[in-house]
């Protein structure tokens, strides 16, 4: 998401509560929350504000699935996990548990997928109890890139 | 500890293989290589993609990609692309130009072939992988080794630099070869090394500047491990190192130079070419300055050579072609120079071009056939005529139990023949033909065949008194006929079955003078049993006899009918004539003026599938005493390792009366001892002996024989070859090959390195990937 | 004692039809004396009747080598030894007979002042010595009874089952 673009955010949910005193509000039940096309949704979101801005967002699901079109500068992405969590500081989004991401041809599974969205550096790992656990990646090589 | 070798990697110690292995692999192998089942190697290689597209597959414990640029993995990296597989501790993978570096524990598995590393970078999609401090494995090849650099390229090559290698299995060093550059290509089949060392137990024994060998016996070679030995007279002592060039898929050279001690450069050279049409084979040696033999007698020269050309070709539609032509520079060239195992001396070289039709009732042949005598003891007189062409068409045809062929052949026979007189420098054409027409009656209870044929002859000589032409025919009427008895009977639990088979064969031909024929080809055949029923005692065309005699026959077999073996049979014949017979060969032989032949007789022998005994002989009652016999005693064990073979003969007509002895006996696993003795009871001497050790261990094997055989004049000479053959870089002939002609049996022995197929060896694949 | 004419009885008549495959390196003669001697049997398939059973003769080789020396140093005597290979198999490929070896060898003096003469006797020995296998090639068929036939095929069955097991 683009939190500072003028497109409105959509959610949607079965149920929704507020906590102002927090600053939290919780959405359960089929969520979903759009930008324009980006799309994200899950069983339950739980956002936290500070000062009056979107401070993180923490979505849980069987998976939660998070897709982003195609733009100018990066192409399309689907990506899905058991939680993704978003912190606005570090501008990274985490996806945890059976995560997945697709964008361009390649494909990374693992335990835990972390996402830098300034650098556009993904980051995975496998879980440090199980040391069978692997992280799987398919690549295209450089010349396909364009043409995605 | 450092990281195991490819080789150790894919070894298996004989104790855990299966079963049904360890039947396969040699116990004294250690065990054997078993290459992993390349998990998903069943993709049809068809439609492959094209390397250039093959995506990544890459697993591992963590990962981090900056997108379109660059990839860090770390823990337990695996790969897969296209054809390559590697794993490595970690990897960095630049997209842009799609390099991958590996590093820490690199292991990288392919169709055939096994490679580790400290560090490794693979590029161009995975097309090429460059591996240093480096180990390899080639499973066919049997082959492992280690370098500082091994590179591959596509599936099928490989470059080795500073590298290492040999045959032997992990934990033995018998022979190694060090190489600075060795180029290995699967898809030929060959190798190339270059300043090689040959080392035996790590020392260097031997520099070699260039060797090429095969990595699979897809093309079956001559020798081509280094070959010494020594003979004390002919050819010294000698060092051979063969060169093979694999020039193309259907023509290659394998060029042998060797220094003989005394005697000085002598090379060789192997052409061989499979055309279209067949397959042709060159061989040529060539000595430009042999001393020994210029010192031997005035006028001889020092340039001596030999030359060998073979070629099988078809035509098409059953016609085939032939060409054997042989030729040497001086009549010592093969004694002194081509150091085979041989015990007999060649006598006449053969030189033959044949152009044969093979149809249905109807042969044709066209040859123009010489020799080139090389033994000077063999006076001209006695030298064979060249046919200057040797034509010949046989046909036949049946109809119901009537029968009709006929043998006609026409021949030029020519040769030197300033010095001879008399009919022996008769040269000239000769035109045979043999129709014959006959009915015949054959049933399970018995034969019944008579057939009359007319043998006429044309000649058309010169360089003799009697040279306007003039021909022969001699009428032939002949009579065959047999009967089968059956007598089915038990022995213990085996079933048998004896038959008694009486034969009667009646010829009758008139006498005709045939004093002023010169015998171009003609001889008395050697008497034997089967020679009881032939039309004539004579081969050949020059002389056809005068026949009135009646043979009668009995053969009595026992055969095995559970195992549908003869397991023993008797005859016993003889001849009985009622003419004297006058038609003699110049010498005299072939005249016969007794009433009845001597008796014939055969046994053979088989209790035990593999024991034979056989002995067939000729008595002469009245007398009382052999006129000729010859008798084999033949054991194997079922594997054909222990052989021992007993011969006698005697023929009471020339004196001659050798034995013949041989054996190989196996001592343990490895080594067997080889053995042969000729002993001439007639001049009471050794005829010849040959004495060797073969030993096989899993990489190599050694030959050495010591040979003493007699030779045409300097009395017996000693030969002692040593051979050793280092295995993987060196296919067929050796020592053994020869030996196979002489010991019955040695040709069925298990060649010592037959590993079992790829496929048998795979083994699944666990978790241990790749 | 015992004999009598020969019947058909020797070789059954479980194998019949069967077919007689030579390969391209085998004698012509060779292969018509053991299509004759199957003729004699009335083993032999039909043309164009369907074989129960394929007799294929698959090698052919010739082996001289030298069995004594005259005093100098020449061939005196020769032995030929003649090896045809054979394989016996079903309609649908279970083999009765695999590879077999049978052979048989002549002796013959030699004469290298007669070297014609000796090539004409050779190929008259080459002939009786394919005469003398072609016999043996039929007689090897003997066993092959209706009864041996069931056991090899079920023994055939039994290991193949073993070995889908066992990979």
């Amino acid at each position: 998401f683009d939190l500072d673009s003028d497109n409105p955010i959509r959610i949607e949910s079965k149920s929704a509560r507020l906590d102002d005193k927090a600053g939290t509000a919780t959405y359960t039940g089929n969520v979903r929350v759009t930008q324009g096309e980006a799309r994200l949704e899950a069983q339950r979101i739980v956002l936290t504000r500070k000062e009056g801005e979107l401070d993180s967002l923490d979505a849980t699901g069987e998976p939660a699935t998070y897709e982003q079109p195609e733009t100018p500068d990066a192409p399309a992405l689907y990506a899905e996990g058991n939680r993704i969590h978003y912190a606005a500081g570090e501008g990274l989004i985490v996806f945890e548990r059976n995560a997945l991401i697709r964008q361009a041809g390649d494909r990374f599974r693992g335990n835990r997928i972390s996402y830098d969205l300034e650098k556009r550096v993904v980051t995975a790992t496998s879980a440090d109890d199980d040391d069978e656990d692997r992280v799987e990646m398919t690549i295209q090589p450089g010349k396909n890139r364009d043409n995605n | 500890d450092t990281a195991p070798t490819a080789a150790e990697l894919d070894w298996q110690p004989w104790a855990d293989l299966p079963p049904s292995l360890q039947q396969e692999v040699p116990r004294y192998c250690g065990g054997t290589y078993r290459p992993v089942e390349l998990a998903g190697s069943g993709e049809p290689a068809g439609e492959e993609q094209a390397q250039a597209d093959e995506p990544i597959n890459i697993t591992s414990r963590s990962a981090r990609y900056r997108l379109d640029d660059f990839m860090e993995l770390r823990g337990d990296v695996r790969v897969q692309q296209g054809a390559l597989r590697a794993r490595s501790d970690a990897a960095d993978y630049n997209q842009v130009s799609g390099e991958l570096d590996l590093k820490g524990d690199v292991v990288s598995r392919g169709e055939g072939f096994l490679l580790t590393g400290d560090n490794a970078r693979a590029s161009g999609q995975g097309d090429e992988l460059e591996l240093n401090t480096a180990t390899f494995l080639l499973h066919e090849a049997h082959m492992r080794g280690q370098a500082t650099r091994i590179r591959r390229t596509g599936t099928e090559s490989m470059r080795i630099s500073e590298g290492v290698l040999t045959t032997c299995q992990p934990d033995r060093n018998d022979w190694s070869i060090a190489a600075s550059q060795v180029d290995l290509d699967q898809d030929s089949g060959f190798g190339t090394a270059r300043h090689v060392r040959v080392r035996v137990k790590d020392v260097p024994v031997m520099y070699i500047p260039w060797i090429s060998f095969p990595l699979d016996d897809r093309r079956k070679t001559g020798f081509l491990y280094p070959s010494f030995g020594t003979s004390n007279t002919g050819s010294g002592f000698y060092v051979a190192t063969p060169y093979y060039l694999n020039l193309a898929p259907h023509y290659d050279l394998t060029y042998t130079p060797q220094f003989i001690h005394g005697r000085g450069y002598f090379s060789e050279m192997e052409a061989r070419y499979l055309g279209p049409l067949g397959q042709s084979d060159l061989q040529v040696g060539f000595i430009d300055s042999d001393n020994a033999y210029a010192d031997e007698a005035p006028g001889n020269s020092s340039k001596r050579w030999g030359l060998d050309f073979t070629n099988r070709s078809d035509f098409g539609n059953n016609w085939l072609g032939t060409i054997d032509y042989a030729a040497v520079s001086d009549d010592d060239y093969s004694q002194d120079l081509n150091r085979t195992l041989n015990i007999q001396q060649s006598t006449h070289l053969q030189r033959e071009g044949q152009l044969r039709y093979r149809g249905q009732g109807l042969n044709f042949s066209a040859a123009l056939r010489g020799f080139q005598t090389i033994d000077p003891a063999i006076p001209q007189a006695r030298r064979p005529y060249n046919q200057l062409p040797r034509l010949r068409l046989d046909a036949g045809d049946q109809w119901g139990n009537w029968y009709a062929t006929s043998e006609t052949e026409y021949n030029y026979f020519w040769r030197e023949n300033e010095n001879l007189g008399g009919l022996n420098a008769a040269v000239g054409h000769r035109l045979r033909t043999q129709p014959e027409v006959g009915w015949e009656l054959s049933g399970l209870p018995g034969f019944l065949r008579t057939s009359v044929m007319l043998d006429h002859t044309e000649y058309d000589l010169e360089d003799v008194q009697k040279d306007e032409p003039f021909s022969r025919s001699v009428p032939f009427v002949d009579a065959d006929a047999g009967l089968f008895f059956d007598r089915f009977f038990t022995l213990g639990d085996r079933f048998y079955n004896q038959t008694l088979e009486p034969r009667l064969y009646y010829v009758y031909s008139p006498e005709r003078d045939q004093t002023g024929i010169p015998t171009f080809d003609t001889a008395l055949t050697s008497f034997n049993f089967s020679q009881l029923f032939a039309r004539d005692r004579f081969t050949g065309g020059d002389r056809v006899g005068d026949n009135n005699r009646l043979t009668a026959a009995l053969t009595t077999r026992f055969y095995d009918m559970d195992r549908g073996i003869e397991r023993a049979r008797f005859s016993i014949g003889r001849i009985q004539r009622f003419e004297d017979e006058n038609v003699a060969l110049p010498n005299g032989q072939g005249r016969s003026s007794a009433s009845s032949s001597p008796l014939a007789g055969e046994f053979l022998l088989q209790p035990l599938d593999n024991l034979t005994l056989r002995s067939s002989g000729q008595w002469d009652e009245e007398e009382g005493e052999t006129l000729r016999g010859t008798s084999q005693i033949r054991f194997h064990s079922s594997d054909f390792r222990y052989l021992a073979n007993a011969g006698h003969t005697y023929d009471a007509s020339t004196g001659l009366e050798q034995s013949d002895l041989s054996s190989v006996v196996p001592l343990g696993e490895q080594t067997s001892l080889i053995g042969r003795w000729i002993y001439d009871m007639d001049n009471d001497e050794t005829a010849g002996t040959l004495a060797g050790i073969e030993y096989t261990s899993c990489c190599w094997n050694m030959q050495l024989v010591a040979q003493r055989y007699r030779t045409r004049d300097e009395g017996l000479d000693t030969r002692i070859l040593f051979q050793i053959q280092l295995r993987g870089l060196g296919g067929g002939g050796s020592a053994a090959d020869t030996i196979r002609r002489e010991i019955p049996g040695f040709e069925q022995r298990q060649p010592p390195h037959s590993a079992p197929p790829m496929e048998e060896l795979k083994r699944p694949a666990d978790n241990g990937w790749p | 004692c015992g004999f009598q004419l020969r019947g058909a009885g020797s070789i059954p008549d479980a194998l019949a039809p069967l077919a007689l495959d030579c390969a391209d390196d085998i004698p012509g003669p060779l292969c018509s004396e053991v299509r004759e001697q199957l003729e004699l049997y009335q083993l032999l398939a039909g043309d164009g009747e369907e074989p129960a059973h394929t007799l294929k003769l698959v090698t052919y080789e010739q082996n001289r080598r030298t069995s004594a020396l005259t005093d100098r140093a020449a061939a005196a005597e020769y032995e030929i030894q003649a090896t045809v290979g054979l394989r016996l198999i079903t309609s649908d490929d279970i083999p009765l007979l695999a590879d077999t070896q049978l052979s048989a060898s002549e002796v013959y003096r030699a004469d290298e002042e007669q070297v014609l003469a000796g090539e004409r006797e050779q190929s008259g020995i080459e002939g009786v010595l394919q005469q003398q296998l072609a016999q043996q090639v039929t007689r090897r068929l003997t066993p092959f009874t209706e009864e041996r036939i069931r056991l090899l095929r079920e023994q055939y069955d039994a290991d193949e089952d073993s070995d889908n097991e066992g990979s």
